[in-house]
């Protein structure tokens, strides 16, 4: 069988359960309206990762370790959490997506779809290349404390799939394709071509597509150092719908 | 020394609303907090909205108890509507508003109210606003038909004179449609939506926007298990909290109390007399039990910038400022709080303790250990009483050998409190010590070492935070790179340590309570509620989430091949 079990059980470990929460609509930080939004077009994605994970699951004589099987059973329902809060979302800040950037997303969800590497492969390099910095997005940039709540608990189970996916690919021995990383940072490109956030550091284009590369090469993105912080969420300055709720 | 600059001495740590005051006395009161116990009659809760409100406008807390309201009927069911000239920028707006809200026709115009002044004060000034919800409450209650015209209600976002950003006749509608709502079907949730309401709208406008609201129930009110299902959009803007008592853990309502706590969607607090009988009540955060209409004046003994041996006088030094700040608060002057004369109570508080443990190298763990033995050991030597404990205090101080740093701490503390009660008990205060959340403030206090002090008594959820805030942004914080997390800490040695602190208090005779924040690491269930209900702590608090935090770093992702993975380290 194939894989560290070890690996695998402290992903099931660091698993926590939360529940899809939404808060009110807020404002959103100018410069990054069209980015945001972007972001809530691509929640499409998220069930095509649940796709992929099943896919490579029901695969007949699958020789991964228990515990692999286990982390994909779970990246499955869980995918199906990110789809819900991140429709709730995107109706909540419908306005912030248009008609044409939600064609766009499906377009490029077409491409996902079709392509022909492995889908342990293209639900790794998603995960950690693409959702990896569209979550950060809503979390420091989106200025809306009801998406950056949604980033967080989002973010508790992005972090596992991410790695144990990446971790999958490589114990069955596959490797993501040039054209894969093309389509890959063509996604990321398309979401943050329109960032302008003059006051923020990471209020541009750039550092977005650069971690999104890094992450894909090299697993680390020194530009996110920021995201390590966790939110100590002010409770009393949120409205109730919004607080998350981890039971 | 002039006692306001006491407050800005080392070691202590003013809250913002009173530095604020020092610097501009006719600016809001330095009080943080009121209560209000609203009786089962129409006038005190009509009443009560304006009492949340005054407080809410000024950026305060207002706890709401309504452990006495029973849904009686109102005497008739009145009409509402409203009028808005065509030519308001909210006219269309208000318009589709109302359209949702069917109970509304806007083509029946129904007769003006006919208090003339109520129209006029349906303006820019606030009090204006808040006498007349009472009014249109009265006349709901009575089966008239009212029409409210917003007309001189300035369109949200805009800014008048004094500074205030207004929040709109569409905000203002939607709390008289809470009111008669109440008015029409009345039960204890739409009246916690009114109060909701209240909050969600005034903190749209004006110049503070943390104002908050708790509303507190008793466990065997009848509606209770509405209280606890009712949806969170129902309630947006007011924390949920219940009354309770021994019985609770016999009591049906458990199992949804366990819940709605689990969720993060309910504080609890113990039922509470003073010495005499008379019944105490929470505030909004829980810490300070005071009579109906009391305020609270809080201040804070920063830890983290004191040496140990520092901490006694800081202590009695933070009590003589915060008792004078309170004889000198000049609460009486808006006539709806408790005189400074009747209110015998401060709260002095602490924060930055995770800070002074990691300067001084003592883990949380033998902090608590060491300050449970010495408790036990006070208590079995009898010394139970002020001028037993003093002696006694006195002569360990000459036993415990420099070496033994947690013991001496805890001996420095201990002290502290007793040193700080001697000066409250001089001024009268029958209530002076608590331990509060300090969220806001502890972020705006440094260590010795110049790292930001943590919360109170609780170690941080991580040495780096951001502070998320709806109203305010994100705020970086960055604690001492030695202080211990809570997921190192564990649940349970903070349980332990927050009882020494209630005990410690508690041998003072002048004990408030502490915000007790149940982390995520604690499953509620009956074992948990039994332990709380039999330990000294009176409150719980806030769900705090202290595990996997890390999840949110996007800076590296931890795969068996990464070389940053514990799998490999391990």
């Amino acid at each position: 069988m194939l894989g560290n079990p070890v690996f695998y059980q402290q992903q099931i470990n660091r698993k926590r359960t939360w529940k899809p929460v939404c808060g009110v609509k807020t404002s959103i930080t100018p410069g990054a309206e069209i980015t945001v939004g972007r972001c809530l077009a691509l929640r499409v994605l998220e069930l095509d990762v649940q796709a992929w994970v099943d896919a490579v699951r029901h695969t007949p004589e699958l020789p991964l370790v228990p515990e692999a099987v286990r982390c994909l059973e779970l990246a499955s329902e869980e995918e199906n959490n990110h789809d819900v809060v991140l429709s709730m979302a995107a109706q909540r800040f419908s306005d912030l997506i248009s008609e044409q950037d939600q064609q766009t997303a499906y377009q490029l969800q077409t491409l996902w779809r079709e392509h022909p590497d492995h889908p342990i492969v293209k639900a790794g390099v998603l995960e950690s290349s693409v959702f990896f910095v569209l979550l950060p997005i809503l979390r420091l940039l989106s200025g809306s404390a009801t998406l950056r709540v949604i980033a967080n608990d989002i973010s508790t189970d992005e972090s596992r799939h991410a790695a144990q996916n990446r971790q999958m690919a490589i114990d069955l021995g596959y490797s993501w394709s040039p054209s894969l990383d093309k389509l890959r940072r063509d996604t990321v490109a398309w979401m943050v071509e329109g960032l302008d956030v003059p006051s923020h550091h990471l209020g541009n284009p750039q550092p977005w597509l650069q971690s999104s590369d890094t992450l894909l090469e090299r697993m680390e993105a020194p530009l996110l150092q920021d995201t390590r912080r966790p939110s100590y969420i002010a409770f009393f300055e949120q409205a109730n719908s919004g607080l998350p709720i981890y039971s | 020394m002039d006692w306001k600059n006491i407050g800005n001495q080392p070691g202590q740590a003013m809250v913002g609303r009173v530095k604020s005051w020092l610097q501009n006395p006719a600016g809001r009161l330095p009080v943080s907090c009121t209560v209000r116990a609203v009786e089962d009659d129409f006038a005190d809760i009509f009443s009560s909205w304006k009492f949340a409100s005054k407080a809410l406008r000024f950026g305060a807390g207002c706890a709401i108890n309504l452990e006495k309201y029973r849904s009686i009927p109102f005497g008739g069911i009145g009409q509402i509507t409203f009028v808005l000239d065509e030519a308001h920028p909210e006219y269309a707006e208000l318009e589709q508003f109302l359209s949702l809200n069917p109970a509304f026709n806007k083509d029946i115009v129904f007769r003006v109210i006919e208090v003339d002044d109520s129209m006029e004060t349906i303006d820019e000034e606030l009090p204006g606003i808040e006498d007349s919800w009472e009014q249109v409450a009265w006349k709901l209650n009575r089966g008239e038909h009212i029409a409210v015209d917003l007309s001189k209600l300035r369109p949200r976002g805009t800014t008048n004179k004094h500074g205030l950003v207004a929040s709109g006749p569409v905000s203002f509608a939607s709390i008289y449609i809470a009111i008669a709502r109440f008015i029409w079907e009345p039960s204890l949730t739409r009246l916690c939506a009114v109060y909701s309401r209240i909050n969600e709208v005034l903190r749209r406008g004006g110049t503070y926007r943390n104002g908050a609201i708790t509303l507190f129930v008793d466990y065997q009110h009848p509606e209770a298990k509405e209280y606890l299902e009712m949806p969170r959009y129902r309630i947006e803007w007011a924390k949920r909290a219940l009354v309770v008592d021994a019985g609770l853990h016999e009591s049906d309502i458990l199992p949804l109390v366990m819940k709605s706590m689990a969720e993060g969607d309910l504080f609890l607090a113990k039922k509470r007399f003073d010495d005499t009988g008379n019944r105490l009540y929470s505030q909004v955060c829980m810490e300070i039990f005071l009579k109906s209409t009391d305020t609270c004046t809080l201040h804070h003994i920063n830890l983290g910038e004191l040496e140990i041996e520092q901490i006694p006088q800081a202590f009695e030094d933070g009590m003589k400022f915060l008792c004078q700040l309170h004889r000198h608060s000049n609460v009486d002057s808006l006539g709806v709080y408790l005189p400074a004369s009747e209110s015998k109570q401060v709260g002095l508080g602490v924060l930055g303790l995770a800070n002074f443990l990691a300067i001084y190298g003592i883990s949380y763990k033998s902090f608590m250990y060491a300050f449970e033995a010495f408790l036990d050991f006070l208590h079995s030597a009898g010394a139970n009483s002020e001028p037993a404990l003093v002696e006694l205090l006195q002569d360990l101080t000459e036993t415990i050998a420099p070496h033994e740093v947690a013991t001496r701490a805890v001996l420095a503390s201990l002290q502290g409190y007793m040193r700080a009660a001697k000066v409250a008990k001089a001024y009268g205060m029958e209530r002076a010590f608590t331990i509060a959340p300090t969220a806001t403030s502890s972020f705006n206090y440094r260590d010795a070492q110049g790292y930001v002090t943590t919360p109170n008594i609780a170690p941080p959820i991580a040495r780096s935070v951001l502070r998320d805030s709806q109203e305010f942004g994100l705020l970086e914080a960055d604690y001492h790179p030695d202080c211990e997390t809570a997921a190192e800490v564990g649940f349970d040695v903070y349980f332990r340590l927050a009882c020494c602190f209630q005990r410690a208090m508690n041998l003072t005779g002048l004990a408030h309570a502490i915000s007790f924040d149940v982390w995520d690491q604690q499953p509620i269930n009956e074992g948990f509620i039994l332990r709380w209900l039999k330990s000294p702590l009176w409150t719980t608090y806030y769900r705090t989430a202290t595990l996997g935090l890390d999840a949110v770093d996007k800076s590296r992702i931890l795969c068996a091949t990464n070389g940053e993975c514990e799998s490999c380290a391990n």
